[in-house]
């Protein structure tokens, strides 16, 4: 697996664009996440998230390529009336939580209420992420996290988005479960649609 | 090859067999020769003794494969065999002892009653085996065997490979036309010779017509060589078959016509039942199994065969395929987008001008007072796609209610009180309240009085009945994958009773869709009032978080964002009922218009005054509080508790405007100004806590609005608040303390109302189908499964809600078709239960001897699975099967079957049978009276204009002088 710029769209045609969300409390990190994975950096003085915020990039799974687009959601409470909306159609969920605090890792049940209520494919793969294991104040313990996520048959993984461990590996694993899903995904269409709804367009009134 | 030398290539051809000049028979020979060695049919074959009913029963094996016979034509050989568990088989050929051995195993089957009318094979009741070989025409045209030479051609080479291959197997050839199941035939074992011989008749004499007349011809045939006398017994099986026809005099069940025209309103039942009786015949067969000849007696002036005296009684069933009223609506809404009409708008086929302004407000067409009335269409009839006549076609105006539309107006009005809840939609409300915008209502005067179902009541008795009902797995799975439709929600909805309204408006067809736009059009009248009027839509829940549900269908979602737009507006105006109370002064008004100025002067003000404004305001009386946030108190003033503001709500979105909004952020490029796009709502909450707390800080602000910014134990802000460029604190910097009710409203209800409402007046045919398909595909569902609880094991409910489930998410027309012909066939079934059902039903309704509802019913889906059962099946059977009724005319579903068929007054279809089968069976010694005993067996079937002889005549060909 491997980054390829957008100078490669036209050798290496991507197969697919997958929507990929990344919900959790506020501070957890999702947004560092996010830039991590994407532009392999890390700014602790990135602004909390308002509303929503995504950012684009491909990858390269089993040789072909695979369009991303990852939607950074904002946890704030007075933010999240929203944000189930941009649930719509994702194939990949990360739900992040912050292994030095515990109650983001209490509110974990709460946002998979919320992916299982508002996610509209229902085999939508699914991913707990228990972040900044880098810090040495750790609360949660690894079993907890991979507890919960077998309960919620979800993958698991613990990360740091200030060290990198583990961010590559969390969404290369994502992703090549999704890709492994048969009917989660479907081929590209023309033109590249970001948040890619469930379809329709071909649909009822073709008039 | 190649590298061979010559003269080894040369011996090599030497060796090759010639079979050139093979003649055509020799050919069809060796094919069929190689046929039965490749399936080992050659030599003796196994006795088989069948237990009792085992043969009707059983499943039949077929091999089958094609032989070339002269020039172009081909042959199918078939082998089938009854499926009989090897080891009984095997068993039963080592018990029989030495002697019998000589005998082909087929004697076995000729001599068995078992063979006797059993349907499944013509051949096997035409000629009494449990296996044979058929030979038929690959091609029923091309290849049909149609003179006398090619019928004895392939019978010699039949014959030929038989003696060749010492198989023993009955081999039968089909011939002429498919339709007439016409064979001859032969089995050849040692000395023992079979030959299978029948003819179909269209002219009947009379000795063709009852028993006397038939046993004669049967003993002409035989020529039994021994005086009768010392001759055993001829045995005689008789089936007799009397038909109950539905001819169009008979009366039908009620029940069929469940479906009511758009005249009786009921918004809990979709439209369900058939124009037509799918029942087209009532089958009594009775039977008379191997009875000796002298026992009984018909003639052509007398018969003892009544049908209460028979040893067996069974009946069958004939369906018509009709198509269902539920089915054929469900077709019409996913046809009409490619129709015609599809493109034309509501209004134009209710000849309503769209393109007067006044027509967004016509409400008036509720209560009579319509001027946006601009033409005149009868009925959807006259008038091309979408042309709208100018107004000069109607100048005066003719009223909505005058129009010649195919739902009268009482009527729909009592459609609409039933599909809002019951409430009158005809006159204002009488509180106080006042319309928020200017409406155009003139206040009519109440009519109406009908007795309509109230859906409240109706959902209730439902829910009783449906908790009664034990909760299994399979059920569950249903409700699961209901729920789970992208559709409508579970149990009574507005949605719900408004797409039950619109299939039945949909039903009648005479004229078009114009039912259906009428009812469409008068719906969206009612929102509108509803919206005016700032009633809640009786009906529509919201969620929690006062947003559309997403997994929702879009027309459903489209109510709920209504039903969100009148909630939002009913708020703002209680807040500024509240904050009049508190203020006469003008300065606060509601109207949005006047908010952007308030808004822009507030600015423009502390612009101004510059630094000094934070101070400025910090002095200000707290305003939109809405409670304290716990016991907290300001930051820096510990002594100042800390208010929670009143907030703008977020705006709600549907699928479609969320679309919209994600495409609007993605094409932003910058990240800055697509963040500045979303700073609005943060920006409102900022200013609506500052009003409420004047001295708060920003440190107040994030505790409140971020708390896992804030760090407790530190008392300071996380590093990311601290950051002095970020965004959060430059935004809190410029806001300016404004409670809710004067900042700039972030959900315009007022708008959003108005474009979902002026979406619906002016959508297309096409469209209305397109945003009701997902609703009414649901609801259909529904409908079927409580309709068919009593044929559940015959259909796969699993399967319709998995296709509907599928076809909601997806949209696609092709999902919706295959489902659609699953939920016909589903349809078909309950209308099928239902026509034999209610018919049995009744007729035994007045006798002593009436059959329990649970047994009617299993009795009557055993006839409909022999009816599915018989579709499958390709061959046309010659004898009937039913489903057998223990007890005879004795047991209460005969004395039903009795009652149908032998009503007090009107036809009786007991009085003689429209069919008659007969199979007669004789050992005797044959040819001479010194030839081994064999047995001799001719079936006959006797119709109304044809008559059907078959003879399996065996012969020893040993010859014995006679003496
Ligand atoms: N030590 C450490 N800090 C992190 C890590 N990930 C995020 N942070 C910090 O946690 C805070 C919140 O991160 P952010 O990505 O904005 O969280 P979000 O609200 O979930 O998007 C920031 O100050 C980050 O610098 C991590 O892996 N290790
Ligand atoms: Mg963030």
């Amino acid at each position: 697996m491997a980054f390829i710029g957008d100078a490669d769209e036209q050798n290496n045609p991507s197969i697919t664009t997958l929507k990929i969300l990344i919900i959790g409390e506020s501070g957890v990190g999702k947004s560092s996440l996010m830039l991590r994975f994407v532009d392999d950096s890390f700014d602790p003085e990135q602004p909390a998230t308002i509303g929503v915020d995504f950012r684009v990039t491909s990858m390269v799974v089993d040789g072909n390529r695979v369009k991303l687009a990852i939607w950074d959601t904002a946890g704030q409470e007075r933010f999240r009336t929203l944000t189930p909306s941009y649930y719509r159609g994702g194939q990949g969920i990360i739900c992040v939580y912050d292994v030095t605090n515990r109650s983001t890792f209490e509110h974990l049940d709460h946002w998979m209420t919320e992916v299982d209520t508002y996610s509209t494919k229902d085999d939508a793969v699914k991913m707990i992420v228990g972040n900044k294991i880098d810090l040495p104040n750790r609360v949660v313990s690894r079993e907890e996290g991979m507890k919960f996520a077998k309960r919620h048959r979800a993958l698991f993984i613990e990360a740091s988005a200030k060290t990198k461990e583990g961010v590559q590996c969390a969404f290369e694993e994502l992703i090549q479960k999704i890709i492994q899903t048969p009917g989660l995904w479907d081929s590209d269409k023309p033109t590249f649609r970001l948040g890619q709804q469930a379809t329709g367009g071909d649909g009822m009134c073709g008039c | 090859m190649a590298t061979e030398p010559e003269d080894e290539q040369q011996d090599e051809v030497f060796e090759i067999n010639d079979f050139t000049v093979f003649s055509d028979m020799e050919r069809l020979v060796v094919s069929i020769e190689a046929t039965l060695q490749e399936w080992q049919l050659t030599g003796t074959r196994p006795n088989r003794k069948f237990s009792k009913g085992f043969l009707s029963q059983c499943n039949w094996i077929t091999k089958s494969t094609q032989i070339a016979f002269g020039e172009h034509n081909k042959l199918r050989v078939s082998f089938v065999q009854a499926d009989y568990p090897e080891q009984v088989a095997l068993k039963t050929s080592k018990e029989t002892g030495s002697e019998e051995e000589d005998l082909p195993a087929l004697v076995n089957d000729l001599a068995s009653a078992e063979t006797d009318f059993v349907s499944r094979k013509n051949i096997v009741a035409m000629y009494g085996l449990s296996e044979y070989l058929l030979f038929s025409p690959e091609r029923t045209v091309e290849d049909q065997i149609s003179t006398e030479d090619q019928k004895n051609f392939i019978m010699s080479a039949m014959r030929t490979a038989a003696q060749s291959s010492e198989c023993s197997i009955a081999m039968l050839l089909e011939y002429g036309d498919v339709d007439r199941q016409l064979f001859v035939g032969c089995a050849t074992h040692r000395h023992v010779h079979t030959r299978f011989s029948g003819s179909h008749l269209r002219k009947l004499q009379t000795r063709h017509t009852h028993l006397t007349g038939l046993l004669s011809i049967f003993k002409e045939e035989v020529k039994c060589p021994i005086s009768l006398l010392d001759a055993e017994d001829i045995r005689v099986s008789v089936l007799f078959e009397y038909i109950y026809r539905n001819d169009s005099h008979f009366d039908k069940p009620s029940s069929l016509f469940e479906f009511s025209s758009s005249n009786q309103i009921d918004v809990m039942h979709l439209p369900m039942g058939s124009l037509e009786d799918p029942l087209e015949e009532f089958s009594l067969l009775t039977t008379w199994p191997n009875i000796k000849e002298d026992m009984i007696n018909e003639n052509d002036v007398y018969s003892d065969l009544e049908p209460q005296s028979a040893f067996n009684w069974s009946a069958m069933a004939r369906f018509s395929a009709v198509e269902g009223v539920l089915g054929s609506t469900l077709s019409r809404l996913l046809h009409l987008p490619r129709s015609s009409s599809g493109k034309e708008t509501v209004k134009a086929m209710l000849g309503l001008s769209h393109t007067d302004p006044s027509a967004t407000h016509i409400f008036g067409q509720l209560t009579g007072d319509s001027r946006g009335v601009r033409n005149l269409r009868i009925g959807g009839v006259a008038g091309g796609m979408g042309q709208v006549m100018p107004s000069v076609t109607n100048p005066g105006g003719i009223r909505m209610d005058e129009l010649p539309l195919p739902i009268e107006k009482k009527v729909m009005d009592d459609w609409m009180k039933a599909i809002f809840g019951g409430a009158s939609l005809t006159t204002s409300p009488e509180e106080e309240t006042k319309p928020m915008t200017l409406p155009k209502v003139t206040p009519g005067s109440a009519t109406r009085t009908k007795e309509f179902k109230v859906p409240k009541e109706a959902m209730k008795s439902l829910t009783i009945t449906e908790t009664e009902e034990r909760e299994d797995d399979s059920k569950r799975r249903i409700s699961e994958l209901l729920k789970s439709c992208k559709s409508l929600p579970e149990g009574d909805s507005l949605t719900a009773r408004f797409m039950t309204a619109l299939l039945h408006s949909a039903v009648e067809d005479t004229y078009g869709p114009v039912g259906l736009a009428q009812m469409w059009h008068s719906f969206v009248q009612a929102l509108r009032w509803h919206f005016d009027w700032n009633k809640d839509l009786e009906g529509i829940h919201l969620n929690s978080s006062s947003q559309p549900d997403l997994s929702k269908c879009l027309l459903h979602q489209k109510l709920e964002m209504l039903q969100c737009c009148i909630e939002a507006r009913r708020r703002r105006h209680e807040l500024y009922d509240k904050a009049k109370d508190f203020h006469t002064d003008e300065f606060f008004d509601a109207q949005s218009d006047i908010d952007e100025d308030d808004r822009e002067e507030v600015k423009g003000s502390a612009e101004q005054t510059g630094k000094e404004t934070e101070k400025d305001y910090s002095e200000m009386e707290p305003q939109g509080r809405l409670h304290p946030l716990g016991e907290q108190c300001l930051h820096l003033h510990r002594n100042i508790a800390l208010f929670v503001p009143i907030t703008q709500d977020r705006a709600p979105m549907t699928e479609d405007l969320l679309e919209e909004h994600a495409k609007m952020l993605t094409s932003i490029e910058d990240e800055e100004t697509r963040l500045e796009a979303q700073l609005d709502t943060l920006n409102s909450d900022m200013q609506a806590f500052k009003a409420a707390n004047p001295k708060a800080a920003f440190e107040d602000f994030i505790r409140w609005h971020s708390p896992k910014d804030w760090n407790e134990e530190q008392d300071t802000l996380s590093e990311r608040m601290q950051t002095p460029s970020n965004v959060w604190q430059k935004c809190w910097q410029t806001a300016l303390p404004i409670p809710v009710i004067n900042q700039a409203r972030l959900f315009n209800e007022t708008n959003i109302a108005e474009e979902i409402l002026s979406m619906l007046e002016n959508a297309t045919i096409g469209k209305i189908c397109e945003l009701s398909m997902p609703t009414a595909f649901a609801l259909a569902t529904q409908q079927l499964i409580k309709d068919s609880k009593q044929v559940a094991d015959l259909i796969d409910i699993d399967k319709i809600c998995r296709l509907v489930q599928a076809a909601t998410r997806t949209g696609r027309r092709d999902d919706y078709l295959e489902a659609l012909n699953q939920m016909k066939k589903v349809e078909r079934t309950i209308l099928f239960y239902r026509a034999a059902f209610d018919r049995l039903n009744r007729a035994a309704e007045t006798s002593s001897n009436q059959p329990t509802e649970a047994e009617l019913r299993s009795f009557v889906n055993c006839l409909l699975l022999d009816h599915t059962n018989r579709l499958d099946t390709a061959e046309t059977n010659v004898v009937p099967r039913g489903i057998q009724i223990f007890g005879g005319a004795n047991s209460s579903i005969g004395n039903a079957v009795c009652q149908l068929m032998q009503p007090a007054e009107g036809r009786n279809c007991l009085k003689k049978p429209v069919r008659r089968f007969y199979t007669f069976r004789w050992n005797v010694p044959s040819p001479t009276k010194n030839s081994l005993v064999l047995p001799q067996r001719m079936f006959a079937a006797i119709e109304l204009d044809s008559c059907r002889i078959n003879g399996s005549f065996v012969r020893d060909t040993v010859f014995f002088i006679d003496g």
